[in-house]
């Protein structure tokens, strides 16, 4: 898998910055949801800086996904603001949804569109012209391996290759910040590999990406940042040295969470112990 | 071996019953309802042997065989998924003569109640023909091969039907054929409860049937009775032949299922190549909205199914309009088809299931969100309410309504659509998932389905008074109402469609991440 040669330059990264952008490409303050009398996420901030490679991680239930949606302007929070590059998601959504590209996690596709039809539908709710949505669609499809399956219908698709093809839908409109919830999960070697140099080209060209992961090991080898969060609330985040503070990530981050790692019982399972 | 799978399907059935009361309990109803029916049967074909007409008899088992034999063939793939035990492809991994396999599993196809139900209807064909020792002799040999007809054809039907199934096109193309089928038979079955059959009919339609694969077995004693010795013999040539060769063809099916167990799902269903709608329809947000909803009416069973069903239940009307000359019933196709049409938009968002997130995460502005979900229901009601307004005075309505019913018509499908515009945009209610069936009802939802439903459907009808009330004084005789009702309503309706478009697109604005969380929420 060789990932520069394959990847579309114009369509995934943005245009070179030519005038000045602010340096946050996302600024969450104080954001809060409760659900019912549980509270997802408690009073939290969070600053990603820009042309960043930013990572999400905490376990089951803390939050991640609230957080992300409420972020991108897929779920209203309860109080608190979310900045896009300066723009406030929930003042100004259509400015700020233009800027961003979304990999939501647990939510459905149109997936009785075939592949090409289900790109080629973001990019003209995007507003963007005929000529320009076919380009891109056959560029990134080439980008992603997914040509060959380009006239299946989604619901037909793995795992792997949903993933891939909301990525498309995701980038369609060369986006300058990336969201992107769980966008390893269920992806084999391969298609991880390709969705990591499409995403590492499109941070080293100045767009920024967010992704929420369980998997510390990736996080650590890809990201820049990292931000780790529990119960709704960030209990540390910096750059990846910051809060790896000198141990491994994992560490940290059964640290902050939390939780015993001790198994005790279970002696039955010992081959040796019958 | 034979008699191992059939001790399999006994364990089988007896292990079902074991499981759940409401196995037991259905089996009971089953037993009542269907034993009823049998007992019946069997009565009135004993009752055959008893009268002194010997060719009623003849032509009431060819007519009872032959809807046998068609029901053995055809409950499968309506009722399809009732019963896959002894799935053929079950019996891959083991060593089993191929041969002892396909007469095995013919005969467990008898082990359970239908098989013991048709059972006892040929013997009570036997019965029935039973008015000379040749004629029992015929009835016997050909009741024997028309139950293995019977079976044969049920076993090749489901073998067929699970390579079609398997893949998920053909399960959204069997639905839809399933519920055709019970479109059609629904008038067939009407029409002969309703006026009764003559002798005459039945004695044609048992000539007919006689002479097909359906009557072949079951018209040979008949035939031996009214001495017609080489019908009947040719007859049952003919049905051992039919035997032979279902024999030969559920034996290569089931050898090809064997050999190839994955064969069927592989060919993991590749649409026509090409953008299809979306190439033709604007390239705008409103002109993807709608190429994606027209694509969706066409390939999506829950889109489909309905649409067909709303096509076609205005020519119900017809019923009442021609058999007792009702001209209400043929002057309401149009307003009934108007009415389906627009009403029947008001959920639709609730069909996008989380899917919706694309349309929130983009930033579409409302108004082409609204509008674009209309185009598949316009183009329906483009076609559909000109049709409908036509068949009416065809049929025998006055022509002066026609002007009435059209702008009508139009008025309740517009005002129908305005309606839905805000509905969509405010509160959805839990709809079958994208792949689900689309019959399947989610539990817990009925309230708030109804609730939406009813105001709706009270919204349409209030908003189209004034045409209703012109259409009615013109139904009563008052001249202009009828021309009144032409420009009025479209008028009202195209007003009422503008100010339902800007308040749901407003309402659209504000709401589409609310909107999202219900439907996460019903997921």
């Amino acid at each position: 898998m060789q990932d520069a040669p394959t990847t579309p330059e114009p369509a995934a990264g943005p245009a070179p910055v030519t005038t000045r952008q602010p340096e946050i490409a996302l600024g969450l303050r104080g954001l809060t949801k409760r659900f019912g009398q549980t509270t997802a996420v408690d009073h939290l901030d969070l600053d990603v800086p820009r042309g960043s490679f930013y990572g999400l991680v905490g376990p089951n239930g803390a939050g991640k996904t609230t957080t992300l949606s409420m972020a991108t302007g897929l779920l209203r929070p309860d109080s608190g603001t979310a900045h896009v590059l300066g723009v406030d998601v929930w003042d100004d959504p259509v400015a700020a949804k233009s800027q961003i590209g979304i990999l939501p996690d647990g939510l459905r596709l149109f997936d009785r569109l075939t592949g090409h039809q289900l790109v080629t539908y973001a990019g003209l709710l995007r507003g963007m012209d005929r000529q320009l949505v076919a380009e891109r669609t056959a560029e990134l499809l080439a980008a992603l391996g997914l040509t060959d399956a380009q006239d299946k219908l989604v619901i037909d698709y793995s795992a792997g290759m949903t993933k891939k093809i909301t990525l498309a839908c995701a980038l369609i409109h060369a986006p300058r910040l990336l969201v992107l919830d769980e966008p390893f999960e269920a992806v084999d070697p391969v298609s991880a590999r390709t969705i990591r140099g499409i995403l590492e080209d499109f941070a080293a060209s100045g767009g920024t990406v967010v992704l929420s992961s369980h998997v510390m090991d990736l996080v650590e080898r890809i990201c820049t940042d990292v931000a780790i969060i529990a119960a709704g609330v960030v209990r540390a985040s910096g750059t990846l040295d910051d809060v790896r503070a000198g141990a491994s990530l994992e560490d940290r981050f059964l640290d902050l969470v939390g939780g015993s790692t001790n198994v005790e019982g279970l002696a039955w399972l010992r081959t040796s112990s019958d | 071996m034979v008699a191992h799978l059939v001790r399999l399907k006994l364990h089988l059935l007896r292990n079902g019953l074991r499981r759940s009361v409401a196995a037991v309990v259905g089996m009971v109803i089953g037993v009542i309802y269907g034993g009823g029916f049998v007992v019946l049967a069997l009565a009135g074909l004993v009752a055959l042997r008893a009268q002194g007409d010997l060719e009623l008899p003849g032509s009431v088992v060819v007519v009872t065989g032959s809807v046998l034999v068609a029901g053995w063939s055809l409950l499968p793939i309506i009722l399809f998924g009732v019963d896959p035990t002894l799935d053929p492809t079950r019996f891959a991994t083991f060593a089993v003569r191929e041969r002892t396999l396909a007469v095995g599993l013919v005969l467990t196809a008898l082990v359970g109640l239908p098989g013991v139900a048709t059972i006892l209807l040929v013997l009570g064909t036997v019965v029935a023909g039973s008015r000379s020792v040749a004629a029992t002799l015929a009835a016997l040999v050909g009741g024997l091969l028309g139950l293995v007809t019977c079976v044969l054809l049920s076993r090749i039907v489901t073998a067929a039907a699970a390579a079609v199934l398997a893949t998920r096109r053909g399960r959204d193309v069997a639905g839809v054929g399933g519920l055709l089928l019970f479109i059609v038979a629904g008038p067939i079955i009407g029409g002969l409860s309703d006026g009764g059959i003559d002798r005459a009919t039945l004695d044609s339609t048992a000539l007919v049937l006689a002479w097909t694969p359906l009557g072949w077995a079951w018209a040979a004693a008949g035939d031996v009775t009214l001495g017609e010795w080489s019908t009947g013999l040719t007859h049952l040539a003919l049905a051992a032949a039919l035997v032979l060769v279902l024999l030969v063809v559920w034996e290569r099916l089931l050898v090809s299922v064997l050999r190839n167990p994955r064969s069927a799902s592989a060919d993991g269903g590749k649409v026509s190549a090409g953008l299809g709608l979306f190439g033709r329809l604007p390239a705008t947000p409103m002109g993807a909205i709608a190429a994606r909803a027209g694509t969706y009416w066409v390939r999506d069973p829950r889109f489909n199914v309905p649409a067909i069903m709303t096509i076609l239940l205005p020519a119900g009307l017809l019923i009442p309009g021609l058999g007792s000359g009702s001209q209400l019933a043929l002057l309401g196709m149009p307003l009934a088809s108007a009415y389906l049409i627009g009403w029947g938009q008001h959920n639709d968002v609730g069909y996008d299931s989380t899917a919706f997130w694309l349309h929130v995460a983009s930033g579409v502005d409302g108004v082409s969100d609204r509008l674009g979900r209309l185009f598949p229901s316009g183009l329906m009601a483009v076609f559909c309410i000109p049709v409908y307004c036509l068949l009416g005075p065809l049929f025998g309505a006055p022509w002066r309504m026609l002007p009435a019913t059209f702008g009508t018509a139009v008025a309740l499908a517009l005002n129908g659509f305005a309606v839905a515009c805000v509905t969509s945009a405010v509160k959805q209610y839990a709809v079958p998932a994208p792949g689900e069936n689309p019959f399947t009802s989610r539990p817990g939802s009925a309230g708030v389905t109804l609730g939406v439903q009813a105001v709706c459907g009270v919204a349409v009808w209030t908003l189209s008074l004034p045409a209703l009330g012109l259409a009615v004084a013109a139904y009563l005789g008052v001249g202009w109402a009828a021309w009144a009702a032409l420009v009025l309503g479209p008028v009202l309706g195209g007003v009422a469609l503008l100010v339902g478009t800007r308040l749901g697109a407003d309402l659209f604005r504000r709401r589409q991440a609310l909107l999202l969380q219900d439907l996460v929420a019903m997921r």
